[in-house]
């Protein structure tokens, strides 16, 4: 069965009320993959598993998009080095992160899960995360 | 796209703060050439398209040489 999880957590909630109010927030630009197969929940912080995801965030630069102006566009590649994984999920996050590797830190704004991507040493993603401003 | 093509979503798809939210996804060599374009990996996409995301998906997982394994 499809794996198609999607959910902007509490951290990305908060970034939303911040930029609001004009309290600095940092676009959610930074983009983090990992391995694991948990759902999504609202609490969460950081992705699940990032076992053999050493690789640094990548800077996706937030837009809008062409298409639609209430549409917030995160585009960026994350090329798999040292070890092959399976890709299952995906964070978008404020920071470029810490620590590691794996890097953690910084506020999670979304946390996505999809089906298994077998990625060799080499291998490469490029991310585009469209997330909607809908009224409904 | 055909606007009368039937519609489907990745997978089960809850309703949630997000919702509308797509994935899109393509899968590049160590050149930067293109290996697989699955497409929308989450949200909502046409049947054909994700009979496309399956079949790459499984490709993919084909050629996998796993963990410690060179490329």
């Amino acid at each position: 069965m499809a794996v198609d999880d999607v959910l902007v957590v509490n951290g990305g909630r908060g970034l939303v009320v911040e930029a609001l109010l004009n309290l600095g927030a940092v676009a959610p630009a930074w983009l983090q993959w990992g391995v694991g197969t948990t759902a999504t929940a609202a609490a969460q912080t950081d992705l699940i598993d990032k076992t053999d995801c050493d690789e640094s965030r990548v800077d996706g630069t937030g837009s809008d998009t062409q298409e639609a102006i209430f549409t917030y566009r995160v585009k960026e590649t994350i090329t798999k080095a040292g070890a092959g994984a399976i890709i299952r999920e995906l964070g978008t996050f404020n920071a470029d992160g810490a620590g590691g590797p794996p890097v953690s830190g910084g506020t999670m704004f979304l946390r996505a899960m999809f089906d298994a991507i077998s990625l060799n040493v080499g291998n490469a993603i490029e991310f585009t995360v469209d997330t909607l401003v809908t009224a409904t | 796209m055909d606007k009368k093509e039937e519609m489907e979503t990745a997978g089960s798809y809850t309703a949630k703060m997000g919702t509308g939210t797509t994935i899109r996804a393509r899968v590049l060599d160590k050149n930067g050439n293109l290996i697989e374009d699955l497409g929308i990996i989450v949200g909502k996409r046409t049947k054909r398209d994700g009979n496309r995301a399956r079949a790459a998906l499984a490709r993919l997982a084909k050629n996998y040489k796993g963990g410690k394994h060179g490329s």
